[in-house]
Parts: structure tokens; sequence; C-alpha cells
């Protein structure tokens, strides 16, 4: 059964990663999906007094207190009304678990790390740092995020989010 | 190439295993059916393919251990008869054993001993049912010393032994054998005991010997033939401990010390593999037990493994673990399938033991025999690994008694006299040393064993345990905290453990003390007379007081061996000690706080089922009795769970104890501790977190504090000084206060530094409090010198660091020449508050109830602003800063003039502060759930709670919030003045 793996990892660029992708606004985003917890809809968040704008507050996750990140505002992107296609993507980034609000999720897709293409340079006013690259399939460009970038690991969350 | 034989080799594990698991299956078949010849062909095939294979990725040893059964087997195979229950036995026993091998080769170590005896076993079954045995004899061969001169050889002899009988087991004896440098090469100084079973008479035994008999002295003695296993040989002898019951053994002369090594490596290894159990109990299956086989990481053990994969529970594992202990063959039984001894001897052994060990167990502690001095003997890390779970658990269980045992040490400074004390910290050491010589810790027991013995002397009155002797008992306790120290390190990182350079001086230490006080009796309490000897009543009291510095050392040794007969004069037996002690369990961390979670779950999903069926209740018109019921229920058991976090000071404050002990002793600073209200409980996170800065803080207030005797003496004051360190609930939180009648701090010289060290500019005036308030700024340290002690300024910022996140406070009051006093103040417990719930626009805060004064709605009249500073209120005609809550928290509000809103007023370190907010919604007690667990911390915020209809709601935190108003004077004194102007 180990050759089967072998078999598998032959080449190095073959690897291929699932991502669970969301649209905010017309753009189409790519979240590891191995890091998504569960997917549920956006209900009424308590808002958390002094914390950036994106934070839109916390919620009750069976008795885990959860911070609810619109990612809307997090990229700069119009906001939006919280409609009911509204939903709230939960990831886990290290110990921590956080809410993303997203317009809609769309759809599972394979990625090999082939298809993947480097971030352009989008020049000095957008950061890309948290994203991983870009995914062509088909006619759609999907931008892939890196979750600990984006929220920062552990210690790296306040200086992130604050 | 190396890699792929490393590949087959793990293939291979993962087919023995499973080989292994089918073969135990087998062979239990033929346990239940010894005519099914189904199960034996299945057996042989299954060990002969491992043979096969094992000799395919060269292991040897296993091929050759496997070969012994398949032999057996294979004979058992064309035998048409019952398979006799007793070969069965033997047959899973080697399996057992193969399977300890195959475990031991994966692991990469030696391959367990005890093979080559059960391969006897083995085949020796098969010899004694194709011929009928009619006795057993025990045949003692001693050759004379010149033995070897006449050309005589020993060996030839007992080896034509076999020819008569059948060898059921061979004893050295090496009594005879003298020093290496006295011996003659040319001599005998070896004789054996060899245990035969034959059908022939005693007479032909002796006459394998007859030739030699000038030379050669042989005894022939009948022993009771070695009852077949069927008959289970020691069934009717308990279960004992089995090194305790070697050493006993051992001591009474019954067997040697080599036989008992030999016995306990045995009874070590052939007991079942965990994961065999699990497939016999049916709890795995064979293929699942494969798949956690090659799912193991490395350093895992089988047991974690098998629990991560989610194949067995922890009690199915707990429960796998009780079976495997009782897997064990039992020391006894193992003695005489070795031929080391008699069935019948042995239970009358046995029977010696239990009345003994009943009696008084010191008596049988191994400490005394010769088997018991294996401290320099190498680890079996083997035995180590497999004991790992029981090591941890022992490893907190010593701590416990090690804290113990300080704290009674430091009653006997006090009290040399204290006989309870002496019990007890007997008693500690003897529970330690009984635990880790089970667990194979041998440095561990050793020294528990000396400590043992010097306490035991203190016990007798042979030694007072003050001066020297005192010390060395706190060494030995820090010793044995260090040797802890070393197993912990070892359970986590396995490798070798470390070994503690200090342990041989500190074990030739306390055997120096424990000689000296067993020769000229009573020397160390003699010329001291203060403590008076308490004259034992096992000797006439006249002798006593005639002679008491002369008491021969042959009648103490001959009083300490009276000890080992029970008598009524020994002390009751240590574990059952008279005063009823609390009786608690200790429970994993992990799984309180998750059962505190759960609680708080079950308690907001009980608060929204009520409402809900309330609400059917009310339409269909019935009553709901049960239900609140229900909630009373639930709301005790949520304090029930939350006290369960509560724990005691008093450990923390015994180490304070000790190492203002310490300090005193170190730098010759008569130092008088006092405790204050150790019994206060806190929240064990909170206690847990606080040892550090107490720490850091004694050794502050015994090191800077305290003055030298010579000083205090011309400051007029005692010589001793004095350090008090106590605790106490106000107010609902915990105060815990440090106060030392020292040298108190100079304020001028505080202040000099801070602007030595820049951290003050030259020439700004500072208040009192601020400048004391230097002394917790990193780096800063007014110490003339840095000793050892502290010093090194890196102390106070340590303690106020550690105090704040933990909520709490730190405050100073000192006199110059008269002392200092810091005062920590700590929240109860971070996981459970009462607040008072507040609205404010659509949202709810819950202000901590601490620190709520009252509240009420101002009047016109009572409101004011001050220029620049923002508005007040007045109350009782105190002016008291108006702080609104929404402006503070940005958040939207329905009430802006206060007249129409109310104000609450709260307290922080002494100064009062009215919030403004809308309206009041009742006072709850609440789980606070940490921002920072998913989050981070938010100015203002101590944490959040979910309320019962499952909302969350912030718990506001009145110090940060009062922060937050001094940083924002400016938007505040605008806010005043719109308030102004809207009246």
């Amino acid at each position: 059964m180990s050759s089967d793996h072998k078999g598998d990892r032959g080449g190095p660029g073959s690897e291929s990663n699932q991502f669970l992708t969301f649209t905010l606004d017309a753009e189409e985003y790519g979240l590891e999906i191995l890091r998504v917890q569960e997917i549920k809809g956006y209900s009424k968040v308590t808002p958390l007094p002094n914390t950036p704008r994106e934070v839109r507050g916390v919620m009750n996750l069976r008795g885990t207190v959860v911070p609810i990140i619109d990612l809307r505002s997090k990229f700069g992107l119009a906001e939006a009304e919280y409609t009911r296609f509204t939903v709230i993507i939960v990831v886990t980034v290290g110990a921590k678990i956080v809410g993303f609000v997203v317009d809609a999720v769309s759809d599972v897709l394979n990625v090999s790390a082939a298809e993947v293409v480097p971030t352009p340079d989008l020049g000095a006013g957008v950061d890309t740092t948290f994203m991983t690259g870009m995914a062509r399939t088909g006619e759609r460009l999907v931008t892939l995020l890196n979750i600990d970038r984006l929220i920062g690991r552990d210690e790296a969350l306040p200086a992130v989010m604050a | 190439m190396q890699l792929d034989v490393a590949r087959y080799r793990e293939t291979f594990f993962a087919e023995a295993a499973e080989n292994l698991a089918d073969l135990d299956v087998a062979l239990l078949k033929l346990e239940a059916d010894p005519l099914d010849r189904e199960a034996v062909a299945t057996a042989f095939r299954l060990v002969h393919s491992l043979k096969g294979s094992a000799d395919a990725v060269g292991f040897p040893d296993l091929v050759r251990f496997a070969h012994h059964i398949e032999d057996v087997l294979s004979r058992l195979r064309d035998d048409t008869s019952a398979v006799p229950l007793a070969r069965v036995d033997a047959l899973l026993r080697a399996s057992n054993h193969l399977a300890a091998m195959v475990a031991a080769v994966r692991a990469g170590g030696p391959v367990p001993a005890g093979g080559d005896e059960l391969a006897a076993v083995l085949s020796g079954t098969g010899d004694r049912t194709a011929a009928p045995v009619c006795g057993a004899y025990r045949v003692t061969v001693a050759p004379a010393p010149e033995a070897f001169l006449s050309g005589l050889d020993p060996l030839r002899l007992i080896q034509d032994l076999a020819g008569v009988g059948r060898v059921t087991g061979v004893h050295l004896n090496t009594d005879r054998l003298p020093r290496l440098a006295a011996l003659d090469p040319e001599r005998c100084y070896l004789s054996w005991e060899v245990c035969v079973e034959t059908s022939g008479t005693p007479g032909d035994l002796a006459d394998v010997f007859a030739f030699a008999r000038h030379a050669i002295e042989v005894t022939v003695e009948p022993v009771e033939r070695v009852a077949p296993p069927t008959a289970e040989p020691a069934a009717d002898v308990p279960r004992l401990d089995p090194l305790w019951f070697g050493a006993f053994l051992c001591k009474r002369g019954t067997i040697t010390a080599d036989q008992l090594a030999t016995a306990l490596a045995f009874v070590r290894r052939a007991r079942p593999m965990i994961g065999v159990l699990a497939i016999q109990e049916g709890l795995l299956t064979a293929d699942q037990m494969t798949e956690v086989l090659s799912a193991m990481g490395p350093g895992e053990r089988f047991g974690e493994a098998v629990v991560r994969l989610g194949y067995l529970t922890d009690a199915d594992l707990w429960n796998l673990f009780l079976l495997h202990q009782d897997g064990f063959p039992t020391l006894g039984g193992v003695l005489v399938e070795l031929g080391m001894i008699a069935p019948g001897v042995l239970a009358s052994e046995a029977a010696a033991f239990s009345a003994f060990a009943a009696g008084d167990g010191e008596a049988g502690a191994p400490g005394d025999s010769p088997a018991a001095e294996p401290a320099a003997a190498d680890l079996d890390y083997g035995v180590l690994a497999e004991n790992a779970e029981m090591i941890a658990e022992f490893c907190t269980e010593a701590d416990d008694h090690l804290l113990a045992a300080d704290r009674h040490l430091l009653e006997l400074d006090a009290d040399p006299a204290n006989k309870k004390a002496v019990d007890a910290i007997y008693r500690g050491y003897h529970t330690i040393k009984g635990v880790s010589s089970m667990l194979g810790l041998r440095a561990v027991q050793g020294l528990a064993h000396e400590a043992e013995n010097l306490l035991n002397m203190a016990r007798d009155g042979k030694v007072v345990l003050r001066g020297r002797p005192l010390d060395l008992a706190f060494a030995a306790t820090d010793g044995l905290k260090r040797q802890l120290g070393f197993v912990r390190d070892w359970l986590q990182h396995r490798g070798l453990m470390e070994a503690d350079p200090l342990l041989g001086q500190l074990v030739s230490d306390l055997r120096v003390v424990a000689a000296g006080a067993d020769g000229p009796a009573a020397h160390a309490a003699g010329p001291r007379g203060a403590a008076p000897d308490q004259p034992r009543p096992a000797e006439p009291a006249p002798r006593a007081a005639a002679a008491p510095a002369s008491v021969p050392a042959p009648v103490e040794r001959a009083a300490r061996g009276a000890v080992v007969a029970p008598s009524p004069l020994d002390p009751p037996p240590p574990r059952r000690s008279g005063a009823p002690e609390k009786e608690t369990v200790r429970v994993d961390r992990d799984r309180l706080d998750k059962l505190v979670n759960v609680i708080g779950e079950l308690v907001v999903a009980q608060a929204m089922a009520e409402e809900e069926m309330a609400e059917v209740a009310r339409r269909v018109g019935v009553e709901l009795r049960a239900m609140s019921e229900l909630s009373k229920i639930s709301r005790s058991l949520q304090e029930l769970g939350l006290s369960l976090r509560m724990v005691p000071l008093q450990g923390i404050f015994q180490k304070m104890n000790r190492l203002v002990r310490d300090l005193s002793r170190k730098m010759d600073k008569p130092v008088e501790f006092e405790m204050n209200g150790e019994d206060t409980e806190l929240d064990k996170t909170v206690v847990d977190q606080l040892g550090d800065p107490l720490m850091h803080m004694v050794r502050n207030a015994v090191d800077h504090g305290l003055e030298s005797p010579a000083e205090r003496v011309a400051a007029g004051k005692p010589a001793t000084g004095r350090v008090s360190l106590r605790a106490y609930h106000q107010g609902g939180n915990i105060y815990i206060e440090l106060a030392d009648d020292g040298k108190g701090l100079d304020r001028d010289r505080i202040l000099r530094k801070a602007v030595e060290k820049g951290i003050v500019p030259e020439g700004q005036k500072l208040s009192d409090g601020d400048t004391y308030d230097l002394i917790f700024e990193p780096g800063f340290s007014t110490a003339k010198a840095v000793t050892d002690v502290s010093g090194r300024g890196v102390g106070m910022d340590v303690v106020r660091r550690n105090v704040e996140s933990l909520h709490g406070g730190i405050v100073i009051r000192t006199e110059l020449g008269r002392g200092t006093t810091f005062t920590i103040r700590l929240p109860l417990t971070l996981a459970i508050m009462d607040g008072l719930m507040v609205g404010l626009g659509d949202d709810v805060y819950l202000l901590p109830l601490l620190s709520v004064i009252e509240s009420f709605r101002p009047r016109r009249a009572e409101l004011y602003t001050l220029a620049g500073r923002g508005e007040v209120v007045t109350a009782r005609g105190e002016a008291i800063p108006l702080l609104r809550l929404h402006a503070l928290l940005g958040r939207p509000v329905r009430v802006t003039d206060p007249c129409q809103g109310l104000v609450v007023l709260v307290e922080d370190q002494g100064k009062k502060y009215a919030l403004l907010v809308d309206e009041l919604l009742g006072q709850m007690q609440v789980v606070v759930k940490s921002l920072d667990t998913n989050f981070r911390r938010v100015e203002g915020l101590t944490g959040a709670t979910i309320l019962g209809d499952g909302r969350v709601a912030m718990i506001l935190d009145v110090h940060g919030l009062t922060k937050l108003h001094g940083q924002s004077g400016g938007s505040r004194s605008e806010a005043g003045h719109a308030a102004r102007a809207a009246i």
C-alpha cells in the first residue's frame, strides 16, 4: 500500500489541494478546505467595541466565543447589506477559531500546484502578502488566500487584527 | 538499499502484529477445545510465516524463538490426541514473549530475556507428556575446593544428570566465591542445585556422581513435584507485589538475588500486550490493530495511538491496563516454574510474607536486603517505557508527598520533638520508595530509601531531626524533587534519563548520619540534653538511664531486628493513619475545563428550553413545576462545577515558607516567618501563576528588605527579622499581603537610581506612590551588590506583569526603617463572575458586581462640568467623574442626558467613577469567556459571556474603562460641553 502513495507523490508539482471558493462582490476567493470548520448562515453578532471596522463582533458558536470578520471590509470592498445568502465560514487558525462573513459560498475546487500562478504585483496600495496565488480554472480566476497570513497565527493575531 | 530494508521491516512489523494477534486467537480456540486440529494448524501456519518473514528481514533472535514454537506446534499437529491445557498455556506465554520480542526489535531495543527459559518450558512440556514423571528431586552438587586438582569436571557430571531425568532448573550458588584478589583459579568455589524430574529413584541420581564421591558432596532430596500448570501452581497464593515479596524471599535466603532478578525479568516480560488484550476482549479487530501499529508516530505508544485514532476510549484503555496487570504471572508462579522454589515452600513463604506485611510494612521493605541496592544499576528503559503512565501519575503523587514533607520538616525545625511530623514524613518517603521501586525508578528509590532510613531512626529516637540531620532531610527532599524533575524530562523527551551528580554525595551523607546514629547511640541527642530522649518502651527504663551513652551497638541492632516481628509496640502500618484524611481524586485539567464548559452550555440550553417551554405552557395553560426544579439543579450544578477549580493557597504558601528558611540560612539572617489564611481558596489558574511573583517578592523581602542582624540590633530592632505572608478575602477579591519589618524603601535612593538609569528625567517631581512603583520597572534594582539571591533587577517587573495578567493589582506601603508591605489584589476566579447587566443602545454589557457601589438617576442639580476635566456627578457630597460608557466604547446609545438615564457608581483602585448607561437589566452570575482564546484582549473589556438566550455579552473592565477615559480626556470634555449645552 505504501507503494501506491509513492506513485501519487511522483512529481513535486502535481500535488493537488482542495479549496472552498466564495464570492465577495464580483470577486472569487479560495480557502484551503481543510481549514474550514463549518459554514453557517449569518446570525446577529454582538459588536466588539473599540475594534477595527472589519471585526463585526463575536458570536456564540456552541459555547465558544468566536470573532466574526467581514472580509469585504477587510479587503476594502464596498460593504453590502447582509442577506439570507450571506454566510459565515468558520475556520481554524492555529488554535484559534475565526468566522469570516462572505457574500456566498460557491464551490469546492481541486487545484493542482501547477495551476497556481503567483499573485501579480498590484502596486504599493494593495497588500498581497495574504494571497497564496491565483488559480485559473476554466475562465474563472480564483484568488487563493493564506489564512495564517490573513489573520496571523497565535501571537501575530492581535497585530493583524488591530 | 538501507531504506528498502527499513520499509520491509515496517511491513514485517505490521504483518507480525497481525500474525501474533491471530495466533492468540487460534491458541485461545485451542484452549476452549483441545481437540481443535484446525486451530493447531492455523497457529502453526502463523508462526511459520512469522518465522519466515523474520528471517527475510534479518531478525535472527525472532527466528530462533519462533522456531521453538513452530516445533512444538508441528508435533502437536501430527498428534491426534487432545492438547493438554498446560501446553496451550505455555504456548500462549510463548506467543506473548514473541510479541514482546517483536516490540523490542521494533523499538530497536535489546531482545527481552527469558526466551530460553520459555523455550525450555515449551519443549519440556513436550517431553513431560512423552515420559511420565514419578518424582522431582533437588540435587545439591558441591564439589570440594580441590576437586579440580583430581581432574574432575563437575559440569560433565551435572550434564549427565539429564540422562537420568529431565532437568527443570539449575541454580548456581556463588556463596563461597572469594574476592578476586583472593581467588585461586585452581580451586572450585561453586556449587549447584539441580532440579530434576525423573522416573528413577534418588539412588539413580546419586549414582551419577558415584565415582567422584570423594571430591563432590552430593545430596538428593525429594521436592514436591511441580504441579502441571493446569492446576495453576500459585493459584492459592495471593498476588503479592513481586518486588517486595521477592526481597522478602531473598532476605530469608529462600532465593538468591540473582534468581530474583531472573524471575522478575520473566514476570515483566511475560505479560500480554495491550493490543492483544484488546483483541481478546473484542474491543479491537486484528485489522484495526495493524492499522494502529502502522499509524504509530515516532515515540508514540500503542495505547496513545489507539486512543488517538479513536478505536478505544480512555476508559477502555484503562480497563485494559488493569487486565494487563492481572495478566502478569505472579512472582511465585514464575519462581516455581523456573524451579527456583518448590510450590509448598512458596505457599508457606507467601503466608509468612502476608503475615509479616500485615504486621509492619517496613519489615518487608526491600531496602534491608541485598536485592535493594540496585541504585547504581542501569535503568531498564523498556520497563520504564511500559510504565510511563504510571510514572507520570507517580510524579504528581510524589510531588504532594514532598510538599507535605517540606511542610512537616519546617514544623520539625520549630519543634524537633514533633513525633507526628516525623511519622508523616516517614510515610511520604516510604510511599515514594515503594512505588518508585515498583516502577523501576532506581535512583528515586535509592534516595527515598536512605531518607526513609534517616526518618526511621528519628522515629526510633536514635536521631533528633535538627541541625545536620534536619538539613539532610531537607536536602533529601530537594534531591527527590530533582530526581522527579529528571524523570519528568525523560517522560517528555525519552532518551537517557539524566543522573543527578549530587545524588552519590547525598546518599552517602545520609548513610553516614544514619550509621553514626546506629553506633554510639543517642550521640546526637545526648549532649544537647534539651530534647528529652524518649525512653523506648521496648527497653527497661533503668538500663537506659544507667548507661545512656554506652548502649552497645549489638543491643541497638537487636532492637532494630525486633522490629521484624510484628509487635504491639510498632507504630501502626503507614498507610492507615488514624486521622481521617480528605480523599481526593486527581482529574486531568483539560477534562475539568471541558466539564465546566459543558456545564455552562447546559445551563444556557436549560434557560433557553425553559423560555420555550414557558411559551408553550402559557398557550396550553399548564404549570411547569419540573422545569423550575430542573433550573434549580442546573444552577447548583454550575456552582459546583466552578468550585471544582478552586484550590487553597496552602501549597504555594508552603513553598514560600521553605524559601524563607533556605534564604535565611544562606544569608545568615535569622527570620521568623508567619503565615495566615493559607486555607483561602483561589482559582487554580490564578494560584498556578502566583508562584513566580510571590517567590520574587519573598526573595526581595529577605534579601533587600531585612537588614543584617547587626544592623537590626544597631537600629534597636530584634536581631530576628520578621516576614509575614497572609491571604484574606475582601469584597470578592483575594488579597495577599507580604510584609517585612526591614529597612523599608528608601525614596531618595530609588529616585536617584531611576534618574541614573534614565527611567525618570532629572528634576521630575514624583508622588510617593509613583516613586515606589518605580521598583516595578524592568531592570531596576537598588541593591548595592548583586547576590545570587536577588538584585539583578529582573524580579519586580515580573511580579507586576504576572499580577496584571491575572487582572489583579499590587500596592506598596512602606516606611523607612520600619518595613515594607506589598499587597496583591486578585480576582477570586477568572472563570466566573457576578455581573450587573446594563443596557446600552441595543447592546447588553455586564459590569463586575464587585466594582459596583450603587446606581441612581442623577438630578440636574447634581451635574457639573469642570473646566477641562469633563463632567462630574455629586453623590453624598462627593464629586465623581462621569464617564459616558457609549462614548468610551464607541457605540450608539438611546439616552444622552444623564437625567434620563442611570449612572452606576463603580470603584477602581480606591477611586470612584460614575458610568452613564441606558438602563439596568438585572444581576446574574456568568461564566467568563476570555476574548483572547479566539481573538485578543480588547481595551475596556474583561471578556465575554454567553447569556441565557445564547447571545454573547461583553464584560466590562472598570479599570480599563478608566484608563480609556484618561486617554480620551479631550473628547471627554467635548462631550461634557455638549452635555452642558443640552442642559
